[in-house]
């Protein structure tokens, strides 16, 4: 029983392991601060928006749209930006934006029982056009310096868009262990017919999920504006909302509901990371890159399946 | 069609389930052109020798002959191919499909070996439909149709192999008086087509008046075998009951006259008509009732979980009348679900959480933090009032068994102190031991003024415990046994 909840970690981390004696053979300039460091910079968005689609996944759900959704923020937000030069109203317009279309999904989902997948496919679908109609397919950029003074910054000799994962993490851990809600969120995505009639308000706790995930993408819109140093349609491709998944699926998230941690959901980002990262370097190309994320997320669903019935 | 007479008849048929001998050596014969009922209360094993006949439980012992020569029912499609059909009480109906094939679902006749031969099964569906007397086009999408129309469906289907045995069971419950009169043509068409037929059912002034000969089990016998005409309903009821034992009451003291909740004119579309009860503090009411006529509906419309159409309930807090929605009124109600394992527990959670959630309100801060010491102390507590069997409190409720699960649940509930419970079937699937701990519980819970709703099938155990009984039938409830209930009285009331 321990053992196979463990299993979940402990395959990711041999993978990482075996993955690191390869590197250190082939190409040493892997381990080079500078190149761990930008791991956990590129891991940090995709972590941030994993952290988001983690909690709906404990209620059983799904956000395709939390790429494109962090894109349509970043943009309309880089415009406000562009044009008044006030980057902290323009950063709220990111969040609120991104928040508004979570509210979106959320009624859709919850309050007008539509499937998760379909709804956020749609909306994924609606804002991917949207967002390259706004932009005309340009990118957005000539920011004010001090945009990136305050989100480029660096504490301790650490990034700041590091230290808002972790910070992140450590929050939304809390929420999900120790309080109400998040329990709450537990319980409906295990047994949703028990949960109501044991009076939680089912309704309530799915749609809040998607706006939490809502308020994810627009943190994710605003650090990877900073880092890119432009926004554009191009930020929410569609390969993101595989990435998102597949950190997920690997960090022991399951997308059947009920399980998961966010700290999961950090580590599988930086997994996922490390494997594009590494592979760079081995100078295999982007495709086969592709190839393998694929057969990742399969092999991890397979041993989700496998422990959930050794486990009936 | 069928001018040769058939005889069927079980002989010594012995079948054991794990902890009982659900039928013992039991022996039914019937012929064709001739409408058998059989009868039994509860677990009397009817329904295990039908599905026996069936195919769908193998017997452990024991012969059936068709016309004295014997033959192997192993599964479904054994019994189909001895012309043995079988009406089941709960539809079976694929909803989104239409009716010619939900009617040819076991066999579809095919064209040129492959392909489905759409055009005959909705001639031969016609054919069917119109013995049935039904009006609906064979082409029509099965869940657009009533519940007396996909009765229906369900007996078109069981036709269209022609059988020469067809079992009906319960087939009534779910109807509406004008579709029962349908259906009994139908029935006498195949009597005069000379088919056997075995009618299974609670209802006692359908089988005087349907039935020609009729069989009553008790305890997995056949203990009557004789022509209906010959019997009075007292005669029935005691066979089926046997000698009656004397059934002990576990809750001792009476309670009192203060009305706790009042319930009046509770309606639901097709599901609950004109529910009107009071509950008095300190009781435990019964309700009572075959499968469909709205028992677990009624409570789940009472707290909300269903919406009502009309309707009006009061609640007296602190002596004074409240009018209250149903919603809010979940929230003065420990509701112990009928299905333990899907709808009452987390089963991959530990005891504590399935617990803890009907008092995180109070062990949670302003902001919602939990407080897990508090927690843990709370859980502890309840669980001390009540012995259930665990090593650790972390434990995955799963590992538990299900009595110990069940005891899980009533903590849970008893430690939120609720004004009232509503228990469904709590007994059901628990051994002895856990049964009688179950129900020393729920005489317990009404010591502090509480009340207890509970729904049952098993009557014994409704009259160890109950005050009153409410009897329900068809969405509505139609008498209330208030004095010396006993279980005679219960069967009288429902078959009648």
């Amino acid at each position: 029983m321990k053992f196979q909840k463990n299993i979940l970690i402990i395959i990711p981390t041999l993978i990482i392991l075996v993955l690191l004696i390869i590197l250190y053979l082939e190409a040493p300039n892997f381990f080079r601060i500078r190149n761990l460091t930008n791991i956990l910079v590129q891991s940090s968005a995709l972590g941030i928006l994993a952290i988001g689609m983690c909690v709906v996944f404990i209620t059983g759900g799904i956000d395709l749209s939390l790429p494109s959704n962090m894109a349509f923020g970043a943009i309309i937000g880089s415009n406000y930006i562009v044009n008044s030069g006030d980057p902290i109203i323009g950063s709220i317009i990111m969040i609120i934006c991104c928040l508004l279309i979570g509210c979106l999904n959320g009624i859709a989902v919850s309050y007008l029982n539509m499937t998760p997948f379909v709804v956020t496919l749609a909306t994924m679908t609606m804002l991917g056009g949207t967002n390259v109609w706004i932009t005309n397919s340009r990118s957005v950029s000539n920011f004010p310096e001090i945009f990136f003074d305050i989100f480029s910054a660096k504490i301790f000799n650490v990034p700041i868009s590091i230290l808002i994962m972790f910070f992140l993490m450590i929050f939304m851990s809390f929420l999900l262990n120790s309080t109400k809600y998040g329990r709450n969120l537990y319980y409906v995505g295990i047994n949703s017919k028990a949960s109501s009639s044991s009076r939680i308000n089912v309704k309530l706790v799915i749609f809040l999920s998607y706006l939490i995930s809502g308020i994810m993408a627009g943190i994710t819109a605003i650090i990877l504006t900073a880092r890119l140093g432009s926004a554009s349609a191009n930020m929410g491709s569609d390969g993101v909302v595989l990435d998102i998944v597949s950190a997920c699926v690997v960090g022991g998230i399951s997308i059947y509901g009920g399980i998961g941690k966010p700290y999961g959901a950090i580590l599988g980002a930086i997994f996922i990371t490390l494997i594009s990262n590494s592979l760079n370097q081995l100078g295999i190309s982007y495709f086969m890159n592709l190839i393998i994320k694929g057969l990742v997320i399969i092999i991890f669903i397979a041993t989700d399946n496998f422990i959930r019935k050794t486990n009936e | 069609m069928n001018d040769f007479s058939k005889i069927l008849e079980l002989k010594n048929i012995t079948k054991k389930f794990p902890g009982n001998l659900a039928l013992k050596n039991t022996n039914f014969k019937a012929i064709s052109g001739e409408i058998h009922a059989l009868l039994g209360a509860n677990g009397a094993g009817k329904s295990t020798l039908m599905n026996v006949l069936g195919g769908n439980i193998r017997m452990d012992d024991g012969e059936i002959l068709i016309n004295n020569s014997e033959i192997n029912i192993k599964n479904p499609r054994d019994a189909a191919l001895s012309k043995i059909a079988f009406v089941h009480q709960e539809l079976s109906i694929l909803p989104t499909m239409s009716v010619a094939e939900n009617i040819f679902i076991n066999k579809f006749p095919k064209r040129n070996a492959i392909f489905i031969d759409k055009k005959k099964i909705k001639e031969e569906s016609k054919i069917i439909l119109n013995k049935l007397g039904c009006n609906f086009s064979p082409g029509s999408t099965c869940e657009f149709l009533s519940t007396g129309e996909q009765q229906m469906v369900e007996i078109g289907r069981a036709l269209a192999e022609d059988p020469d045995i067809i079992i009906f069971d319960e087939p009534t419950s779910s109807l509406t008086n004008n579709e029962k009169e349908k259906l009994f043509d139908v029935i006498n068409n195949l009597k005069k087509e000379n088919k056997v037929i075995i009618y299974i059912s609670h209802f006692l002034d359908e089988v005087f008046r349907i039935s020609d000969k009729l069989s009553i089990m008790r305890n997995g016998e056949n203990v009557l075998t004789g022509y209906t005409n010959e019997f009075q309903v007292n005669d029935i009821i005691k066979a089926m009951l046997g000698s009656v034992k004397k059934i002990d009451k576990t809750k001792k003291n009476k309670s009192d006259k203060k009305v706790l909740l009042d319930v009046n004119n509770l309606n639901l579309e097709n599901v609950l008509k004109n529910i009107n009860f009071k509950i008095y503090e300190g009781e435990i009411l019964g309700i009572c009732g075959l499968l469909g006529s709205g028992r677990t509906e009624l409570f789940r419309a009472l707290i909300g979980l269903d919406k009502i159409n009309s309707g009006k309930i009061k609640l007296n807090l602190s002596n004074e009348f409240f009018e209250i929605k149903p919603k809010k009124l979940h929230n003065y109600v420990g509701y112990v679900t009928e299905d333990r394992r899907n709808e009452g527990l987390w089963l991959n959670m530990s005891i504590i959480k399935n617990i803890s959630i009907s008092f995180l309100d109070i062990i949670a801060n302003a902001l919602g933090f939990i407080n897990k010491k508090l927690e843990l102390s709370y859980v502890n507590n309840s669980i001390s009032n009540i012995d259930i069997k665990y090593t650790n409190e972390n434990q995955n409720v799963d590992t538990l068994s299900g009595g110990n699960q069940q005891k899980v649940v009533f903590t849970r509930w008893i430690a939120s102190d609720p004004l009232l419970f509503f228990l469904d079937e709590p007994t059901r699937g628990l051994d002895v031991n856990a049964k009688i701990d179950v129900l020393k519980i729920s005489t317990e819970i009404v010591k502090n003024k509480k009340s207890v709703l509970i729904i049952s099938s098993e009557y014994e155990d409704l009259i160890k415990i109950c005050d009153r009984l409410l009897i329900m039938k068809r969405g509505e409830i139609i008498n209330e046994i208030s004095e010396k209930i006993t279980e005679d009285k219960i069967l009288m009331e429902i078959s009648s």
